[in-house]
Parts: structure tokens; C-alpha cells; sequence
């Protein structure tokens, strides 16, 4: 789906995708924002693995600040990559909060937040709807526009309805 | 005698799923919830192979893999990483593989008789 779909009539939009589609949903956004200055957070795979598959799929990766909550959670020593930013683990929203705060600050374009479903997995309800208010608050102070992507598990239909009450628009693939 | 694997999984769909597959395959199966509660059973009794699920809620796997002494362990991962960072962390303490998820069932039950045998 274009971006230009995605954001009309809309800054925060949250896209709940089928797990069998979430991976090339993921990165064609992720490609199309490319073009300009996006901020890319992921709970989802290592900022190494990302900018790998990206670079395939000829991503403008140098337009891309990351922020990496997955490689602090399996190594103690991530390997150290340009524009990149490491929080603890998904589980760290204050931290994580923290890095988009310092990203924000740099008046990004785009933001990508891949993907709200890991976050499920360490928190739920109230800690994640205050921290989505408050990446959204950053975002609209910057002028930033944002996705957060969903994968669409009938578990987590309670928490997506609820996150879906903090965006503009929620799209389902 | 029986080989003894402990999977880890906070999604009691996992642990149902590879239990049932090892169970069947003739290997005796203890499931742990979390990395705590693992290091917990760990201190107990001593298993073979530990499969551990590498986005837990609780204490990160780089704080628990430390503490699992002389058991070889497989990450289970729905985490992707990069080909050279899979290399790294196979080469870590006793980590010996690195699955992916989702996984096949049958590619898990090779690997997991490859490891122990």
C-alpha cells in the first residue's frame, strides 16, 4: 500500500497487517519513507538484520535513524551501526520513549514503529497506551508522521482496539 | 535412556506444539514460562538441551544464558537477525543454534536430534 494511501487525511496511522503479509508490508513502507528523514523503531529484528534486507531492497538507508530494542536483548555487545540507537529491550518504553524524544528533536519526517504486537509481549493495556500518547505527542510536536504496525492476532484485539483510539486512522491489510 | 529437553516459551502454544513433537519423538519435555522460571527448574533438575525463546517478558536471555552452566542451548527467535550476528551468537557460551520462527516442525526435530545426539 503507498504511503500517500496510508497518510491521507491522517499523521498517525496505525496499520494491522496479517501475519503473513506484516514482512513485505513492513519493509515497502519502510522503502517508501526512505526517501526522507525517518526514524525506524524496532521491537521486531536487529538493526543490522533491517538495514541488510533494506539495502536489497534499495532503501535510501542513510535517510534512516534506527532505534534498536532487540540486539541489547540478545547480545551483550551489539555490533554498532551509523544512525543507530540501542534501548535495553521492546520492554523498555520509558528508554525507547527516551530515544524518539532524542530523534524527534532532529525534526524527522517519518516514523516507523515496527511493530506494537512485540511491545504486547512485555506490556500491555495502560503502560502501552501512555506510551504511545506520548511518541505520538513527540511526533506531532516535530511535524513527524507516523506508522505503527500491528500484526493482526485475535488475542490481541483488545489492545488493538485500544491503540486504534489513539491514532488518526487504523488501516487493517 | 531418554534424552530430557526444557523448552521456554512464554506462549503456551509453543510449548504445547514442541512438547507434543519431542514427547512423540521419545524425548522427555520440561517446559519452563520465562527465563527465571527456567533457571528455577534448571537448579532441579539437569536436562540435555535447553530451547529458549529469545523475546521473554522478564529477565533478558543475555542475563540467563550466563547462568545455564554445561547445557547446550537453541535459541528459538522470532527476533530476525543479520547472518553475521546468528554467526556470533551460536559462537557465545553454550549457545548452539539459532532457530527461527516460525519454524518447521520437522527442520526443529532434526536440529534438536543433531544437538543431542
Amino acid at each position: 500500500m503507498e504511503l500517500a494511501k496510508i497518510f491521507k487525511g491522517a499523521q498517525f496511522v496505525l496499520v494491522v497487517v496479517g501475519s503473513e503479509r506484516y514482512e513485505a508490508t513492513v519493509d515497502s513502507i519502510a522503502c517508501e519513507m526512505s526517501e526522507k528523514k525517518t526514524c525506524y523503531v524496532t521491537l521486531s529484528k536487529t538493526r543490522s538484520a533491517l538495514a541488510d534486507e533494506l539495502v536489497k531492497r534499495k532503501a535510501k538507508v542513510e535517510n534512516i535513524t534506527f532505534i534498536d530494542a532487540i540486539s541489547k536483548t540478545i547480545m551483550k555487545s551489539p555490533q554498532q551501526g551509523p544512525r543507530a540507537l540501542y534501548a535495553d529491550s521492546p520492554g523498555a518504553l520509558t528508554e525507547i520513549s527516551m530515544l524518539v524524544s532524542k530523534c524527534m528533536a532532529k525534526k524527522f519526517d517519518y516514523l516507523l514503529f515496527d511493530s506494537v504486537s512485540r511491545m504486547f509481549i512485555y506490556q500491555k493495556g495502560a503502560p502501552v497506551a501512555r506510551f504511545l500518547s506520548n511518541i505520538i505527542s513527540q511526533a506531532r510536536q516535530a511535524g513527524t508522521s507516523a506508522v505503527f504496525v500491528c500484526i493482526d492476532v485475535s488475542e490481541h484485539d483488545g489492545l488493538i482496539k485500544e491503540c486504534s483510539m489513539l491514532v488518526d486512522k487504523t488501516i487493517k491489510l | 535412556m531418554a534424552k530430557t529437553i526444557m523448552v521456554v516459551d512464554d506462549e503456551p502454544d509453543i510449548r504445547l506444539t514442541v512438547r507434543t513433537l519431542l514427547e512423540k519423538n521419545g524425548y522427555d519435555v520440561v517446559t519452563a514460562v520465562n527465563g527465571d522460571d527456567c533457571l528455577k527448574k534448571l537448579a532441579k533438575q539437569k536436562v540435555d538441551l535447553v530451547l529458549l525463546d529469545i523475546m521473554m517478558p522478564g529477565t533478558p536471555v543475555r542475563e540467563i544464558v550466563p547462568k545455564i552452566k554445561g547445557t547446550k542451548i537453541a535459541y528459538l527467535s522470532v527476533v530476525r537477525v543479520s547472518e553475521a550476528e546468528r554467526e556470533n551468537i551460536v559462537r557465545t557460551g553454550n549457545v548452539v543454534d539459532f532457530i527461527q520462527k516460525p519454524f518447521d516442525l520437522a527442520d526443529l526435530l532434526a536440529r534438536v536430534k543433531k544437538i543431542v545426539k
